[in-house]
């Protein structure tokens, strides 16, 4: 059953498009993350769909009621945002009564709605308190508070620990995931920060200039990205341009700039088309020597060794036909003490084929 | 929602009545206009003198009530022209120079001959003839020299003791707004050869006078407040604002010199459209005959315009007589008034 | 904060508070002229001034004129504030400045210019004419101290009582009025000050039979000089410190100037 339906929103500031035709299904209860880069759309979306923002085109259904000209107040939505925008001249649980009174629920039922509400976002006893005598968390808490309060038919969540720490933002996340869950609200919420997105979300929609690039689960985006923008923002550190060979049995053989490369991804494309060849940082497994005549594997010289800790990340200048191309390579540290290879050594880079992601251009 | 309606309106009615509550409680609302005369007459003193021996008797005499207001003569010129169909004061009651201007602007004051307001008969034709008979001179306040007895000796008894080597930095003088800056011109000009038609020697000897003013004074307070604080130990100024001082005990003396002293006068001018003006006639008649002119006169020690009050006593000993002043011709002067102020801001007070 | 700096406040201090305090010394002379320092002590201008009607009856004018202008202004300023700060339309600078015009020209301008406007339209009104103009006077201290403190208002809690369910009249009833309140206070007593203490505009405009304090003031001072005056001067000088104050426990002067 889906809750909250875009149809081709459209939204248009002067000459640029803030969002350019977004479609999206939300399903009751479903947890759906608008993921992107400033400026890609994902906030005007959500802005649309509480109607604080007026969309050029389109239509934005909520439980299978057009509200697209329905003004906000009567959309029946719980909003929370990054700057968590609690009354200030409010109490704690004035500002969590305020849509109820709102909605003219009488005074008892509000004081039993209202403690609830604050016992689910682990609160209780903070009824007297004033927003500025509260931390950072404990604001967005209340702020969350307030809006489920109301029973909205959908929770929009626009940054919600965007101003919070990182150690705080993790046991927020955590908290958020497991409430949402649990009372079973459908939330949209928006972030730039993938991580974020695919530890919450049971879906996530990639957007870049307005439009949805990819929508899926957080496997399925950070696993199987099908454009290039997508990888790269979930963090895919090697793109090389590649022609397609043909099939090898079930792997798909590519010439990716002088290097074989095969792959498990099947392809459309046909023989001799060029695409994308897409390689996480992590999936290559750098070693001594020489790398051998096989496919998936190259030889070359590291140009950078940087240290994380947990990880070192080496930069390795690799021979193409179009010259010398660079990789990232991130090897754990399995008990190593600082990079295993210094600047300038000899290594040979090799990946297994189940790691290659085929891109079309 | 249905509390919240209710007390909604019931705020809004309350706003509704506190609102009307608040422009019924407006004095200056008074729409209903019984037949007062209204004009405006300078406040305090004068005002206490004036309500006595003018207004009160007349008033007993007539019946009719008048509301005094108390608002400056430029002010009150400015509305009568603007509202000049309609006005809302019945008399203007107007100083110099502004009264000048106000001869000449057409269809706004009627004019006030002898068979209209038969005591202007015994006016001094400084106060009427000046006016073209289209006002009467109520009374004047003589300009002569204010000193401090104690630095100044011997005693000043000519304008020329204003240029005395001797109070350089020490005499005060009208600024523009100070009121007698064209007088001062023209008797600097008529005591050095000069004549209403040749002020030349009036600005030269104003520009000898530049050493000895410590102040141009913008205005009658503070030129009091000079002699006050004795800043000031001579000057030119109207002589009420000496005696104020003298009878508050400062050591301070005012002198009419003897080449005459110019006057300040107020003058009454009849609205031609106001709805009192037979009454308005009636007051400017009253107001310049012997009892009135006396009795103020000399309660405020100012001068009298009619020539048949008698000054009596301390005022008699204070108020130059009408031969003593010095006759300015205002008609003569009047046109070149912008030139005179121009020149004075460029040569006398930089 | 050097000590040279801590000095020069000083000087600033005493350079701007020596006229207040000399006035407020005069004011209690027991003699018949403003002298100082005054030879004897004693209320007589105050019981002077406090018994004029010249002077009770003009100061019982300002002081209504003053409040109504102001409870006009204050309405309209905050509709106009909303508009300016919340809203995009075209020429919304030129709006804001046209706003605050009255600032800028001279106020006896304005003054003959209504006078004139009105006469020409036979408006003679008095309310219409004195009140239009003074709520024309304060409304752009009205306007800057309500936009002042708009400005500090996060609109996204406007926004959040919307997804809450509160309509726009609603929203602004219980979150932007409570929020801007401090502001409107603030901008109502410059406004009640700044109408009260006014000469240039009131010249013209005040009828024959209506008086404002500094109008009568100033007919006062044509013919007398005595330190009632001085004593008048105190007791408004007393007022607008009060009335500072009490804003400043109340509402936060210094939240509310932005300082």
């Amino acid at each position: 059953m889906t809750t909250v339906e875009l149809k081709k929103v459209a939204k248009r500031y002067g000459q640029t498009a803030a969002i350019d035709g977004v479609s999206l299904a939300i399903a009751k209860g479903e947890f759906v993350t608008l993921l992107g880069p400033s400026g890609c759309g994902k906030t005007t979306t959500l802005r649309v769909v509480a109607g604080l923002v007026e969309s050029d085109a389109g239509s934005v259904s909520l439980g299978n009621i057009d509200v697209t000209n329905i003004p906000t107040h009567k959309r029946n939505i719980g909003m929370v945002f990054q700057s968590h925008a609690l009354f200030p001249h409010m109490t704690v649980e004035e500002n969590v009564s305020f849509g109820l009174r709102m909605r003219g629920v009488a005074a008892d039922q509000r004081s039993t709605n209202i403690n609830r509400a604050l016992e689910l976002v682990r609160l209780p006893g903070f009824n007297a308190r004033y927003p500025h005598q509260l931390s950072g968390g404990q604001q967005q808490r209340v702020a969350l508070a307030r809006a489920l309060v109301i029973q909205p038919s959908v929770l929009l969540l626009d940054e919600p620990f965007g101003a919070l720490d990182r150690k705080l933002r993790d046991t927020m996340q955590v908290e958020l995931r497991e409430l949402t869950r649990r009372i079973g609200i459908t939330s949209i919420f928006v972030t730039h920060d993938q991580e974020e997105a695919l530890i919450l979300s049971d879906r996530i929609a990639v957007m870049n200039m307005g439009c949805i690039e990819q929508l899926g689960t957080p496997a399925e985006v950070f696993e199987r990205p099908q454009t290039k923008f997508v990888a790269d923002f979930m963090g895919v550190a090697n793109f090389v341009p590649a022609s397609v060979l043909g099939s090898r049995g079930p792997l798909t053989a590519l010439d990716a700039d002088g290097i074989a490369v095969e792959s498990t991804d099947a392809i459309q494309a046909a023989t001799g088309a060029t695409i994308e060849v897409a390689l996480r940082a992590e999936h290559i497994t750098i070693g001594e020597g020489d790398a051998g005549t096989s496919s998936n594997s190259v030889a070359g010289s590291v140009a950078s060794a940087v240290y994380h800790g947990n990880a070192s990340t080496y930069e390795v200048m690799v021979p193409g036909r179009s010259g010398q191309r660079r990789l990232v390579v991130r090897e754990a540290n399995r008990g190593a003490t600082g990079v295993r290879f210094a600047t300038g050594a000899k290594v040979a880079l090799s990946w297994p084929s189940g790691a290659v992601r085929l891109l079309s251009r | 929602m249905k509390k919240q309606t209710f007390s909604t309106s019931r705020r809004t009615l309350l706003k509704g009545a506190a609102a009307a509550g608040v422009i019924a409680g407006f004095p200056a609302i008074v729409r209903a206009q019984n037949r007062e005369l209204v004009f405006s007459i300078p406040g305090g003193i004068y005002e206490q003198n004036f309500r006595p021996h003018v207004v009160e008797p007349f008033e007993k005499k007539t019946g009719r009530k008048i509301s005094l207001q108390f608002q400056g003569s430029n002010e009150v010129y400015a509305k009568v022209l603007a509202t000049k169909d309609a006005p809302d004061f019945d008399l203007a009651f107007l100083s110099y120079p502004l009264a000048m201007s106000a001869k000449d602007t057409k269809d706004v004051f009627i004019d006030l001959p002898t068979s209209l307001v038969p005591n202007a008969a015994d006016l001094d034709p400084l106060f009427y003839d000046i006016y073209d008979r289209k006002a009467v001179g109520f009374n004047y306040a003589p300009y002569g020299i204010g000193f401090h007895v104690n630095h100044v000796k011997p005693a000043p008894t000519s304008w020329h003791d204003l240029w005395r080597p001797e109070l350089k930095g020490k005499v005060t003088i009208t600024d523009l707004s100070g009121g007698f800056a064209f007088e001062t011109v023209v008797l600097a000009a008529l005591i050095n050869g000069g004549s209403i038609d040749n002020l030349e020697p009036g600005w030269e000897a104003m520009k000898r006078l530049k050493p000895n003013v410590f102040r141009w004074y913008k205005s009658a307070p503070e030129a009091a407040q000079l002699f006050e604080r004795e800043e000031a130990w001579a000057g030119g100024l109207a002589s009420s604002r000496i005696y104020t001082l003298k009878d508050a005990g400062k050591p301070v003396e005012w002198v009419a010199p003897k080449e005459g002293t110019p006057v300040g006068v107020l003058s009454f001018h009849v609205l031609k459209n106001s709805r009192n003006r037979d009454l308005a006639v009636e007051f400017a008649n009253w107001a310049i005959s012997k009892e009135p002119q006396e009795g103020f006169a000399n309660g405020i020690e100012f001068g009298p315009c009619s020539k048949k009050a008698e000054l009596k006593g301390r005022a008699k000993e204070r108020v130059p007589a009408h031969a003593q002043l010095m006759r300015i011709d205002w008609p003569k002067l009047a046109p070149k008034m912008r030139a005179m102020d121009e020149r004075w801001q460029r040569e006398v007070v930089t | 904060m050097t000590r040279a700096f801590h000095v020069y406040i000083g000087f600033l201090i005493v350079f701007i508070m020596a006229p207040i305090l000399i006035v407020a010394v005069v004011s209690f002379s027991g003699g018949k002229v403003p002298e100082f320092p005054p030879k004897s002590f004693s209320f007589q201008w105050y019981d002077y001034a406090l018994n004029y009607s010249l002077f009770t009856r003009s100061a019982v004018n300002s002081a209504w004129l003053a409040l109504i202008s102001t409870v006009i202004a204050a309405p309209i300023a905050v509709a106009a504030a909303l508009a300016i700060v919340r809203k995009r339309f075209p020429g919304r600078d030129a709006i804001q400045t046209f706003l605050l015009a009255p600032l800028i020209v001279p106020s006896i301008v304005i003054g003959l210019s209504i006078l004139l406007g009105f006469a020409t339209v036979g408006i003679r009104d008095i309310f219409f004419r004195l009140i239009g103009a003074h709520v024309l006077i304060t409304f752009p201290y009205l306007v800057r101290t309500v936009i002042a403190s708009l400005s500090r208002v996060d609109v996204t809690v406007e926004e959040a009582a919307r997804t809450l369910g509160a309509n726009n009249w609603r929203t602004f009833w219980h979150v932007t009025l409570p929020l801007i309140r401090p502001g409107i206070i603030a901008g109502m007593l410059f406004s009640f000050i700044v109408s009260f203490d006014n000469v240039s505009v009131s010249l013209f405009l005040t009828s024959a039979r209506t008086n404002t304090l500094p109008l009568a003031i100033l007919s006062y001072v044509e013919f007398n000089f005595d330190p009632s005056i001085a004593a008048i001067s105190t007791m408004l000088i007393l007022f607008s410190l009060g009335a500072a104050v009490i804003l400043e426990r109340v509402v936060g002067l210094r939240k509310v100037l932005g300082v």
